[in-house]
């Protein structure tokens, strides 16, 4: 018994001193490869992949080998980068210390916006975040389509319909409901106009531009059903009848906000001047970082200018302009509350946010798709025909993760306004803004840290003295007006 | 074939199309069912979602599509947007036309958020799936004060028996079962309660002997009870009334205003306050091949599923007697009821004092829940068309 022990620990021993060797061997071996690889030429060596990645992104290599694939231009759904960091990145707050002086850092802070406010029946929001528009069955699936209508009833928000044909479940589900008229084959009826609390025109969007979009793959059944055909077409360009559409929307619902949809441009000021004398409620300027569930690559990550520098140039345009009565919505690459509150800042009422929601709405359920399903994580979310398996969407918990996003999110808005010692989000502006970067400071017009702004306390006070005009002139407007009809009277 | 067109699939709308199947033979009617959800959801199992158990709301959605179907019915899913009386025709979001020889229209009350100032489904809710769901995954985190407020029930002045709240029972409901768990928790010292009716009563519709007992309970568990409320405004963390001192809560839990029915209103078909005005067999008071079934009805008092399901009844009786030559049975009400007090207790009651009736029983106990749980699972097996109905 004994001497079987001592040999067997024997063995042992030799068996690690064994794989020991081997190992020191191999890592020997390995380095001296890495080595070799190093010196040997990159035209026939797999060194060639270092300099690939330099010159391409992933993102480049990958279409282009889906363009070998298909044949056709390729597509991505997400987003595309437009600044590295992105634009909203390089622009940080300006925290409240003794200035500005009038305000206290306050515990009731009100985020509540309006769009529309010349309208008889404005759209109210509790926040300024609307639930960007994701059509059903061409983007979104019917579940995630009616997840995000209950989170807009309950986080005080939105819900659009997008490009998408009608969807009742949206609509019942949705307190405050926005019709897209799109340029597809459905929608029009005089009774989706009426049932809508906004409706906005779309004439482009970030990710497309006004391009012609056909979808006659992984289509919902119901959907070729109510177009009435196999295949869909969102038509292209301004439609003909452009300037007729806006009066017949409004004679067909006097009630709500109606407006315009565009993607941001660098002539995006001449766009405000032609919608502005149309005499539009709201004005939404999709940038170049906007999304979508898919679009042609060549459009969405090389066309158009930065949501942000959208804005703000947009804000100037119409402050230049005297146009208050219009609302400007920012759409496009708003992942969370410090991203909306600079955009809001930069000069929007409203900020759309689509990207994160979907995000928010799929937390907890990813691991349904492992290990069975070999679709990307996006399949919970989006459209597509039955013949296409994969894991369904558990509304439920998908509404109270994105509820939850949005108290975050309210709350986190409340912080920052408090760090800038205001009391409504209406009062953020760009002088809480400083720019990170010489490219933001250019683009938005916004002081370095190593420019600090002029400081006397002559410019202070005419700076405030300007804010405080700004903010009685609608007022002594009004008081104007109402003079002016009792004389009349 | 007779065109008969069900407007709304939930308590009303299911049960008429339950006696219709049950009454006429198939050949005889050409049945369309129109709502804009195709699964049905069971309010009275939502108070159980809102008290701390938000997955529950989920679990209460009735296939009644399918329902319908399987009985040979069709059933269209949209909004309902416009009725056109004179042309006997229904407008539809996204179909075309639906024509109709006779109506039941059984789409309930809109909820009223917007009669309030400041008070809106984020303020917090019970009557839809989404809302109970949000409440109870609210009241899982930590919170020190909770209010639970009915809204007013805008009736038409001339309307009788009068009722000031919209529904009270599910505001009761969850208090008793939040309280009972808050209790299970070890939460329930540090947190205040407070139910908010504008009812001089608890249990308004059911009698005397009922609400002395809500009155007692409620004191019992030390849940506060404002009654005759006015509302002024609602704002986040606090309500504001018309003549007393505003009520702060961090939470709060909605049954919202009943102001009857858009539809109605657009359609010219309502009695100047939104609701059908039904004469004893809910028939139109000016249209006679229009019946209002259900919450929608100014006769619907309270506006309770049993209500809902025995107008559906005398309708489709009525027009069954008309059919037939026969003579219907007017529309007797009464109020069946079973409030979940926790713990697996129930406080049932029948009555018929609202309508000056002068009965009254109440049972409180066990059995009154095993009850309530049997009716509500029976609902849901047999999507609503149960071999016993009401
Ligand atoms: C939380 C809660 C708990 C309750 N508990 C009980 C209980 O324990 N016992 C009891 O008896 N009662 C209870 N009730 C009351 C009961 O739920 C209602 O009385 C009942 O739902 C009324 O049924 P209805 O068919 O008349 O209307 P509703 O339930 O309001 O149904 C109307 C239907 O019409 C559809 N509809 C409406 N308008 C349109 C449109 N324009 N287009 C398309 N479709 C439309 C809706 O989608 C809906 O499906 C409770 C209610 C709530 C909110």
């Amino acid at each position: 018994m004994g001497t079987t022990v001592g040999i067997m620990g024997a063995g042992m021993v030799a068996a690690l001193a064994v794989s020991v060797l081997i190992i020191m061997w191999g890592a020997r071996f390995l380095a001296h490869r890495a080595e070799h690889l190093l010196g040997s030429s990159a035209r026939t060596s797999l060194m060639e992949l270092f300099y690939t990645l330099q010159a391409w992104s992933g993102r480049e290599i990958v279409l282009t080998l889906r363009r070998a694939e298909s044949g056709k231009p390729a597509e991505h759904p997400m987003g595309s980068p437009v600044a590295s960091p992105p634009l909203l990145d390089q622009v940080a707050f300006d925290p409240a210390t003794f200035l500005p002086s009038h305000s206290p850092h306050t515990r009731d802070i009100r985020l509540g916006t309006e769009i529309g406010p010349r309208s008889p029946r404005p759209l109210r929001l509790s926040l300024p975040v609307l639930i960007a528009p994701m059509g059903y069955g061409i983007g979104l699936s019917a579940d995630t389509k009616v997840a995000l209508a209950q989170v807009s009833s309950v986080a005080g928000s939105a819900a659009s319909s997008g490009e998408g044909p009608y969807l009742p479940e949206e609509r019942a589900y949705a307190q405050r409901w926005i019709l897209q008229w799109s340029k597809g084959p459905w929608n029009h009826s005089r009774a989706v106009i009426q049932l809508a609390d906004m409706v906005e025109i779309h004439l482009g969007q970030g990710a497309e531009a006004e391009i012609a979009v056909h979808k006659n793959r992984r289509l919902p059944r119901r959907l070729n059903r109510m177009a009435g055909q196999q295949s869909i077409v969102i038509h292209s360009g301004i439609p003909r009848s452009f300037t007729r559409l806006l009066p017949y929307l409004r004679r067909v619902n006097p009630q709500i906000p109606i407006g315009v949809k565009i993607p941001a441009s660098q002539h995006v000021e001449a766009d405000l001047a032609v919608l502005a004398a149309l005499s539009v409620d709201f004005i939404t300027l999709d940038g170049s970082e906007a999304g979508s569930a898919g679009s042609p690559a060549v459009i969405s990550d090389h066309f158009g200018i930065p949501t942000a520098v959208a804005v703000k140039r947009a804000r100037d345009w119409m402050n230049r302009h005297q146009v208050r009565h219009i609302s400007l919505i920012a759409s496009g690459g708003a992942k969370g509350a410090a991203d909306i509150a600079k955009l809001l800042a930069l000069g929007a009422d409203a900020v759309d946010v689509g990207s994160a929601l979907l995000f928010a709405l799929s937390h907890g359920q990813l691991a349904k798709f492992v290990p069975s399903f070999p679709q990307g994580p996006s399949a919970l979310v989006f459209a597509d025909s039955k013949a296409h398996p994969h894991p369904q969407l558990d509304i439920g918990q998908a509404v109270l993760h994105a509820s939850r996003w949005f108290e975050a999110t309210a709350q986190e808005l409340r912080v920052i306004l408090q760090a800038l010692g205001l009391d409504t989000a209406r009062d953020l502006s760009r002088s809480a803004l400083i720019a990170r970067t010489s490219q933001a400071a250019s683009l938005l017009e916004l002081p370095t840290a190593e420019h600090p702004p002029a400081t006397g306390r002559l410019t202070q006070q005419v700076a405030s003295l300007a804010q405080e005009y700004q903010r009685l002139l609608p007022s002594l407007e009004l008081q104007f007006s109402l003079l002016q009809s009792r004389h009349h009277a | 074939m007779h065109k008969v067109v069900i407007l709304g699939a939930r308590f009303g709308g299911s049960a008429t199309a339950y006696w219709l199947h049950n009454l006429f033979r198939r050949r005889h009617l050409d049945i369309t069912v129109v709502d804009q959800w195709t699964m049905m959801t069971y309010r009275p199992a939502l108070v159980t979602a809102a008290a701390a158990h938000p997955r529950l709301a989920d679990n209460w959605h009735i296939a009644m599509q399918r329902r319908c179907e399987q009985a040979g019915q069709r059933f269209v899913r949209d909004s309902i947007f416009r009725i056109d009386p004179q042309k006997q025709q229904v407008h539809l979001a996204s179909h075309p036309p639906l024509p109709y020889d006779t109506l039941f229209v059984a789409t309930g009350s809109d909820p009223g958020w917007q009669t309030i100032p400041g008070l809106g489904a984020d303020s917090g809710g019970v009557c839809e799936d989404y809302l109970a769901r949000q409440t109870g995954d609210h009241v899982q985190r930590p919170f020190r004060s909770i209010a639970f407020a009915i809204g007013p029930l805008a009736q038409a002045p001339q309307d009788r028996p009068r009722v000031s709240g919209s529904l009270d029972l599910p505001a009761f409901e969850v208090s008793f079962l939040l309280d009972a768990w808050l209790r299970k928790q070890g939460r329930r010292s540090g947190v205040t309660m407070t139910v908010v009716t504008p009812a001089p009563v608890p249990g308004e519709a059911f009698g005397p002997k009922s609400s002395a007992f809500l009155l007692r309970e409620l004191s019992r568990r030390h849940i506060d009870l404002i009654t005759n409320a006015r509302y002024a405004r609602v704002e986040s963390g606090a309500i504001h009334f018309a003549d007393r001192k505003p009520l702060y809560a961090e939470k709060m839990m909605w049954v919202p205003p009943y102001h009857g029915s858009k539809l109605l209103r657009v359609s010219g078909l309502d009695d100047g306050y939104g609701w059908f005005p039904a004469d004893q067999y809910g028939v139109h008071r000016e249209w006679p091949n229009i019946y209002g079934v259900g919450d929608v009805s100014s006769t619907a008092l309270p506006k309770l599923g049993h209500i809902a399901m025995m107008q559906a009844r005398t309708a489709v009786h009525h027009f069954y007697a008309l059919q037939r030559h026969g003579t219907p049975t007017p529309f007797r009400p009464y109020v069946l009821h079973v409030v979940w007090l926790g713990r697996g207790k129930g406080m049932l009651t029948m009555s018929n004092w609202l309508y000056g009736g002068g009965r009254e029983l109440m049972h409180v106990g066990v059995s009154s829940a095993l009850a309530k749980a049997a009716f509500d699972y029976g609902y849901k097996v047999f999507s609503g068309w149960m071999p016993v109905m009401p």
